[in-house]
């Protein structure tokens, strides 16, 4: 793990989401909001406000940059703007994620980790 | 896409929401958010109908209110125009509120002594110490004096004036334990004090004339109104005097005799005192217009908000009818005064125009001051006969006011334009690299 991923440790939620987002490739923001909603269960629902307040800062921390690329223009709104990840981004998000990894099987050994069913509730 | 009603007034709604923002953020991520918006509103209604739709908006809500305020508070330009004045723009909003804060305290009060409550002299008296605190914290925080602090610091100025004078009339309270001390100083020390102030006036003033002189910014214009408030000023004083070598048949030493040498000397000491005081405030203001342009216009405006224009309603002295008049005299003159002079000077770009808006709001306040004096007089005397004292009452006030302020204005305009290329807005004007 590199220093400067350790730096930006521990990660908000929404900056942490948002990474994982663009883990698979870039998206616009509409996606990165409905794959964050998908990534939660429905729990974590990010207005445009939180969503392009927490861009601006990741753009300005280098963890994602603006994508110049387009998909086909026919299949989308040309007005979108894209992102992906940079790769400080993609270490900075495996790092968290190795962070968050270990702090679950400390969890698990100590027996305090609660397994959700979804809707068939506790385990 | 079939254009749905509930959606497009949802985004023209979201669009007058973004104004929330700040512009920068808005210029940058504005079209983006108000897509994200749509289509979270497209998808909310698919999936629930209006109910969805309402339920998106009340997160909305919720989501604007906060993230438009971190955005103010994070954003670079968090501070512009907040602590000084950028050239040919007006205030933002942020910065126009706070202008406004100590002007409200005194309406608000202003009302309430209408109503007969009398905590508005407390206000008088004691708010400016209150008001200053948030100016000096900033001040400390920010290492720079905050364009909004000129009011409250004008206020300051004036309370600090009547204190010491309430102080070296000994009409204080003994018994307070620090002004106590300072009253029994003050009389212990009675023959020094009075000369003491006189000389650090008169040494104020010629200091400060003297830096104007050698900037070459004391024009004829200037030279007439100092002349004219200095004739104002004068009066009272001056027929008070005249007043006396007539009782004594115009003869000078048994007036003297008569009087104690010291009354003449002691009738232009408190008759000119807040005059001078006043004088010597414009004067200091030339040092703040170097910096903040003709909104250093504040710092005369913040003394004479504190002015009160009628005291304590008496029935057993004013007649019934003289309530009717005063109460929209009053309100007219304190709005003009604590509301429309601050937000109207704020938000004018042009210095200019500045210096224009605060001549008409200033004397239309001063304009309802002589009224409102006359209104008195005439209510409680026949108006044929009316002394010399009676009309000197009416105009003596507000025109040491109207001229101290065409004084200001005079001064005010002939400082350097603002131009500090090394003010961080200035390079942000420009362009530059901060």
């Amino acid at each position: 793990m590199k220093k400067q991923d350790i730096s930006y440790q521990p990660l908000t939620p929404a900056v942490y989401h948002i990474l994982l987002a663009l883990a698979d490739g870039e998206k616009h923001g509409y996606a990165i909001m409905k794959d964050v909603e998908m990534q939660t269960g429905g729990r974590v629902k990010m207005g445009p406000g939180t969503l392009y307040g927490t861009i601006k800062r990741m753009l300005a921390a280098s963890l994602i940059v603006e994508s110049a690329r387009r998909p086909d223009p026919e299949l989308d709104d040309e007005r979108r703007r894209y992102y992906r990840l940079t790769a400080l981004g993609q270490h900075v998000v495996s790092a968290e994620s190795e962070r968050l990894a270990m702090a679950v099987n400390i969890a698990r050994q100590k027996r305090v980790l609660i397994q959700y069913l979804g809707a068939g509730g506790l385990q | 896409m079939k254009r749905n009603r509930w959606v497009e007034t949802s985004r023209r709604m979201y669009t007058f929401l973004l104004r929330f923002y700040p512009e920068d953020h808005r210029n940058e991520f504005g079209d983006s958010m108000l897509q994200v918006f749509t289509d979270q509103c497209r998808s909310a209604y698919g999936e629930r109908g209006i109910w969805g739709l309402l339920i998106l908006w009340l997160r909305t809500l919720l989501d604007v209110g906060v993230t438009s305020v971190v955005e103010h508070i994070t954003s670079p330009r968090a501070g512009w125009g907040l602590l000084e004045a950028v050239p040919g723009a007006p205030l933002p909003w942020k910065g126009v509120m706070l202008v406004l804060i100590p002007g409200l305290v005194f309406f608000v009060s202003q009302i309430a002594q209408l109503r007969g409550e009398d905590w508005f002299f407390w206000v008088m008296y004691r708010a400016a110490y209150f008001l200053i605190l948030p100016v000096l914290l900033v001040w400390w925080w920010k290492r720079t004096f905050p364009v909004w602090g000129l009011i409250p610091l004008g206020m300051l100025y004036k309370t600090l004036l009547y204190l010491a004078y309430r102080v070296q009339l000994g009409a204080i309270n003994m018994e307070r334990p620090f002004l106590g001390v300072v009253i029994s100083v003050s009389k212990s020390y009675a023959s020094i004090v009075k000369p003491v102030t006189v000389l650090a006036f008169l040494g104020g003033v010629y200091f400060l004339l003297k830096g104007l002189l050698q900037r070459r910014h004391l024009q004829r214009t200037t030279w007439m109104w100092i002349a004219a408030y200095a004739l104002f000023g004068f009066m009272q004083p001056l027929l008070s005097v005249v007043g006396v070598l007539r009782s004594y048949e115009w003869d000078w030493n048994e007036a003297v005799m008569g009087m104690g040498p010291t009354w003449f000397s002691n009738v232009f000491y408190w008759g000119m005192f807040f005059y001078a005081g006043f004088f010597l405030l414009i004067l200091l203001g030339t040092w703040l217009a170097r910096r903040y342009g003709s909104l250093a216009l504040f710092l005369p405006l913040g003394y004479l908000i504190p002015t009160v224009l009628f005291g304590r309603y008496d029935e057993a002295y004013h007649s019934v009818a003289l309530i009717y008049w005063l109460i929209p005299a009053v309100l007219i003159y304190r709005a003009l005064l604590t509301l429309a002079a601050p937000v109207w000077v704020a938000r004018t770009a042009d210095e200019s125009a500045q210096r224009r808006v605060f001549a008409v709001m200033l004397g239309a306040a001063v304009g309802v001051q002589i009224l409102t004096n006359f209104l008195v007089l005439a209510f409680d005397c026949n108006l044929l006969v009316i002394p010399l004292e009676g009309l000197t009452w009416i105009f003596q006030e507000p025109m040491v006011t109207a001229t101290g302020i065409g004084l200001a204005l005079a001064l005010y305009r002939q400082q350097p334009s603002l131009q500090q290329p090394e003010t961080h807005y200035h390079a942000l004007l420009h362009g530059e690299e901060v």
